[in-house]
């Protein structure tokens, strides 16, 4: 159960570090929308969780935080990809991508290729 | 990095508090905004759009406390919360957090003093290089199992030319004290003499200059000396061009050679030399033999047990050629070769461990009555932890807090405790009889401070464990229901229980009658009185050089003419000069009365102290004139003999009321010396020193007829004598420049050092029946309120049945005296058995005396009844209808 949150929450970072580098600052509501367009909303996680990831992420130094004003004229949190944030962001990239791969050719496989 | 980067930000937060909440509520508002709008925007109603917009967020409370985690330590926090919350609990019980924390610190206390001794005494090693390969000799008697260090010194010779197995072997006689004279006023100090090897076996490098050569080492060598770093300071001044320089000892010329490192100590208990000579024993045995100290350092890789064989090896083929009389010393003792430090310390390690032992129990037992008072609060502590579950609160969460509880309990006895503990180390510095190696060097350090946290640590883990288990039952829920605790009730508990509390009680009763016995004692030996006033009384003596002073005409001078000029010096009120102080034995002599038979040479009757005396002694001393007249200045060389005796001895020698005055004594009764002396006066007794003494039958003679090298100054002062020091010192140099004055004392001082084993061992024994007794009140109040929390139920049934609160608190009152009482039996019992061991320590008081026995049940029986009395009153408050309500 711990297991599958910990891995939740490794993804959601890194997709929040994605949508920050393609999309520039964003609120926190902002995020969680585009999460869930991307994801065609399969991804069922309530929004709320991406506020301590978002606070993990600052305390890392990955990202920075400032407050702005939002769509319908208020005060809102904005978050931005800091330099370190875009090195980590290459860096988990390939080793998803990676990771994908590896397991993406265990799926390819067929009895006559190990033969 | 990363990790690091954010485990400092969240200490930073943590460290400076930074709960910043609003942000993120404000996030959460404007989030929730935003969704609610674009719900609104698909066409939901406002309560639906807000509604769907909270369920998609998620639980807020949830996401804070997440939030909170991620932005803190987490862990930190809810110790400070556990601590706080501890301290809030403690301070709404003040009585049982004194009684733990009193009982814990002295536990602890005891602990960290014992310690302390231990680790300077026993584990410290020794100051000199590589000590774990000293080694010293020492013939063991089979049959006494006694050890003596005394090794002839041709053994010693053989052992140096022939041994393979120490890579230096060292020898030292110790020779008391020499007369220094021409550094400042003539001083008697404490030296010795050793082999030119003895500071490189110990390896200790000199401060300056070397130590000796083997040719100084030789009978007729050059005389060289090495000094040590306080007498270089002190007489010196610490001299850079000292090496060279002469130094007077006894009268002979040496050259001083060397300085010692301020380091450097000797491993004796006895006094620091300050002062070597080289050993320069004779070559062979036929002058004299001299027993020596040995003290070697093994080579690499050799062991004890193969330097004695080598050692017997050599004795075999050399004892045939020594003196019969050392064949016959040497060969009835068994050789044995023992590493230094255990030398030293053997004979205080079996008692020092034994003590450590015993105070390490002594904790155990008071961590034991800590977890029982806790385990006793359990009902008034069940609900709180029923509530607090309720509320959320998890098992571990509650374990820890209780765990927590008992460690701010011993937390805070170990800081009392380890004032306690520093309290505990001057005492036993100042008390513990000198003899004991390194016992100055006692002091609470690193090494204890750390013993002590890690002894507080596992208190609070021991005594926390018990309540903690609680916690842990099956059957929590029955507890949260009825809000009363049914763990460790069992029957077996209380029996285990019940035995702690009897067994605390029996101890109690044990040393307390000790201390008590002790006490009675003590107060016998200091009330009797000296016999004479000690206030304001200096002391000092004075040794004549028999050289100088030979013949008595000419000892009386010296003194007529000291006591002539310190009878006049500022401050002093009368002064007197004596053979021996006026309270320790001196040296007897056969008597008889003149007209009498002569005593049999065997009969120890007539054998008495005989001293002399200046006139004004009794008077500076304030011993009553009794009948007669004490004596004055016409008593002298040309007069007639004559003497005071003491009551004592008219007791002894005219036990029918005689007359004695005009009697004559016949000193030296019956040898070739014997004297006859007129009795002119007769007065007071006064007490001799030591336990169980007595006042003994004396003689005095005047000084002026019976002169002697040997001369005590008694001065009394007007105020504290410390002033008067210097000038009786000018007074005896301006008569003599090269006689040294020592021993200088107050008889206050030297009195109270008399009493000083009894102090300690009525001090220490005292503390120990004082944190038994203690132990014994904690363990039964533990046991009966525990026990009358188990029966609240009952005892509500019973009163609702029509007991009264009379009979309630007879019930309990009943089991408490059972238990007290027998501890009591037990305990005198083994006070019986015990206390006879005591009765070399006692003076004019039996090791049975009932009135101690009896004073000790009382207080035992009151403690007991007090302790029974809080929980008793807590029972008799039971409301029935509450305590059946509990069901």
């Amino acid at each position: 159960m711990k297991q599958k949150l910990d891995v939740l929450q490794g993804t959601l970072a890194l997709m929040i570090l994605k949508i920050l580098d393609v999309l520039g600052p964003l609120h926190g509501y902002g995020i969680a929308r585009r999460i869930e367009q991307i994801s065609r909303d399969v991804l069922s996680v309530n929004q709320g969780t991406l506020y301590p990831v978002l606070l993990k992420l600052e305390q890392e130094g990955a990202i920075a935080s400032e407050w702005g004003v939002s769509e319908n004229n208020r005060r809102a949190r904005f978050y931005r990809l800091t330099r370190a944030g875009r090195k980590q962001l290459q860096e988990e990239t390939r080793d998803w991508e990676q990771t994908a791969a590896i397991i993406g050719r265990f799926f390819e496989v067929k009895a006559e290729d190990l033969s | 990095m990363r990790a690091l980067r954010r485990f400092l930000t969240r200490l930073a937060n943590f460290a400076m508090r930074r709960h910043d909440d609003q942000r993120l509520k404000e996030e959460i508002e404007e989030h929730l905004a935003l969704q609610t709008a674009e719900n609104l925007r698909v066409g939901l109603s406002p309560a639906e759009a807000r509604r769907q917009a909270m369920l998609k967020f998620g639980t807020v409370e949830a996401i804070k406390e997440d939030y909170r985690a991620e932005r803190g330590m987490l862990f930190l926090e809810t110790l400070l919360q556990d601590i706080r919350y501890g301290l809030r609990m403690l301070r709404k019980s003040p009585g049982f957090t004194a009684v733990a924390v009193l009982t814990l610190a002295l536990g602890i206390g005891a602990n960290t003093a014992i310690f302390s001794v231990v680790d300077a005494v026993l584990l410290r090693p020794l100051p000199y290089k590589d000590p774990a390969r000293l080694v010293w000799t020492t013939l063991q008697d089979p049959k006494s199992n006694l050890h003596r260090s005394a090794v002839p010194h041709p053994t010693y010779f053989a052992w140096r030319n022939q041994n393979d197995v120490f890579s230096g072997i060292a020898a030292m006689h110790f020779m008391g004290e020499f007369t220094l004279t021409g550094a400042g006023i003539p001083e008697r100090i404490p030296g010795m003499s050793v082999s030119a090897s003895f500071f490189s076996v110990l390896g200790v490098e000199l401060a300056r200059g070397r130590s000796f050569s083997s040719e100084e080492d030789r009978p007729g060598g050059p005389r060289a000396a090495i000094l040590s770093y306080g007498l270089w300071q002190s007489h010196y001044a610490g001299d850079p061009r000292i090496l060279g320089r002469p130094i007077m000892l006894d009268d002979k010329d040496y050259s001083i050679v060397g300085v010692l490192p301020a380091s450097f100590k000797l491993p004796t208990s006895g006094a620091q030399p300050q002062v070597f000579v080289p050993l320069a024993a004779p070559a062979d045995a036929s002058s004299a033999i001299w027993f020596l100290g040995v003290i070697a350092r093994l080579k690499p890789r050799v062991t004890l047990a193969q330097a004695e064989a080598d050692l017997s090896l050599i004795d075999g083929r050399t004892l045939p050629l020594l003196p019969k009389f050392i064949g016959r010393y040497t060969q009835d003792v068994h050789l044995r070769v023992v590493s230094l430090h255990e030398y030293l310390t053997g004979n205080v390690r079996a008692p020092l461990w034994t003590l450590m032992a015993a105070v390490a129990f002594i904790l155990l037992i008071a961590c034991a009555n800590i977890a029982n008072l806790q385990l006793s609060r359990g009902s008034v502590r069940t609900r709180e932890f029923a509530l607090r579950s309720a509320l959320g609160a998890t098992r571990s969460r509650l374990a820890r807090q209780l765990l927590m509880e008992s460690m701010l309990l011993s937390a805070m006895g170990g800081l009392v405790g380890l004032l306690g503990g520093f309290w505990g180390v001057v005492l036993l510095r100042s008390f513990v009889p000198r003899g004991l190696l390194n016992i100055q060097d006692v002091h609470i350090d690193a090494v204890a401070l750390a013993f002590t946290i890690v002894v507080s640590a596992l208190a609070g883990a021991i005594s926390g464990f018990a309540p903690m288990l609680t916690l842990f039952s099956p059957n929590l829920n029955d507890t949260i229901q009825t809000g009363r605790a049914q763990v460790t009730g069992s029957r077996n508990n209380a029996f285990v229980r019940n035995l702690l509390a009897i067994a605390e009680v029996a101890a109690a009763v044990v040393l307390l009658v000790a201390a008590g016995l002790l006490l009675k004692s003590f107060l016998r030996l200091t009330n009797v009185g000296a016999g004479f006033d000690p206030h304001n009384l200096l002391t000092a003596r004075i040794s004549l050089p028999i050289d100088k002073y030979s013949t008595e005409p000419e000892q009386a001078a010296f003194s007529a003419q000291l006591l002539d000029r310190i009878r006049v010096l500022p401050g002093v009120r009368a002064a007197s000069l004596s053979t021996s102080l006026p309270n320790t034995l001196s040296s007897e002599t056969r008597v008889g009365i003149e007209g009498r038979q002569a005593p049999a040479l065997n009969d120890p009757t007539a054998s008495v102290p005989v001293d002399s005396v200046s006139d004004g002694y009794f008077r500076t001393l304030g011993i009553p004139i009794l009948s007669g007249r004490g004596f004055d200045n016409r008593d002298g060389p040309n007069t007639a003999n004559v003497a005071v005796v003491n009551q004592e001895f008219l007791r002894r020698f005219f036990p029918h009321g005689e007359n004695p005055i005009g009697k004559r004594i016949l000193i030296a009764a019956g040898t070739p010396y014997q004297t006859a002396v007129s009795i002119v006066g007769v007065s007071a007794a006064i007490r001799r020193v030591g336990p169980g003494d007595k006042r003994l039958p004396q003689v005095f003679l005047p000084f002026a007829q019976s002169p002697s090298t040997d001369i005590t100054v008694l001065l009394r002062t007007t105020s504290v004598p410390g002033g008067v020091v210097s000038a009786l010192r000018s007074q005896v140099l301006a008569i003599d420049k090269e006689l040294p004055l020592s021993d200088v004392a107050t008889m206050d001082d030297l009195l109270s050092g008399e009493t000083a084993g009894q102090r300690f061992e009525m001090v220490a024994v005292g503390l120990f029946a004082a944190l038994a007794l203690m132990l014994a009140a904690v363990g039964i109040y533990g046991v009966i309120s525990y026990m009358v929390s188990q029966r609240t139920h009952e005892i509500g049934i019973r009163m609702a049945l029509g007991a009264q609160r009379a009979d309630v608190l007879r019930m309990v009152i009943r089991d408490g005296i059972f238990m007290a009482g027998t501890g009591i039996v037990v305990g005198i019992g083994g006070a019986l058995a015990l206390t006879r061991l005591l009765r070399s320590l006692l003076f004019e008081i039996r090791p049975t005396d009932p009135l101690t026995f009896i004073g000790v049940s009382l207080l035992l029986g009151l403690v007991a009844l007090a302790a029974c009395y809080i929980p008793a009153r807590r029972a008799m408050r039971v409301e029935p209808m509450e305590a059946l309500r509990y069901e």
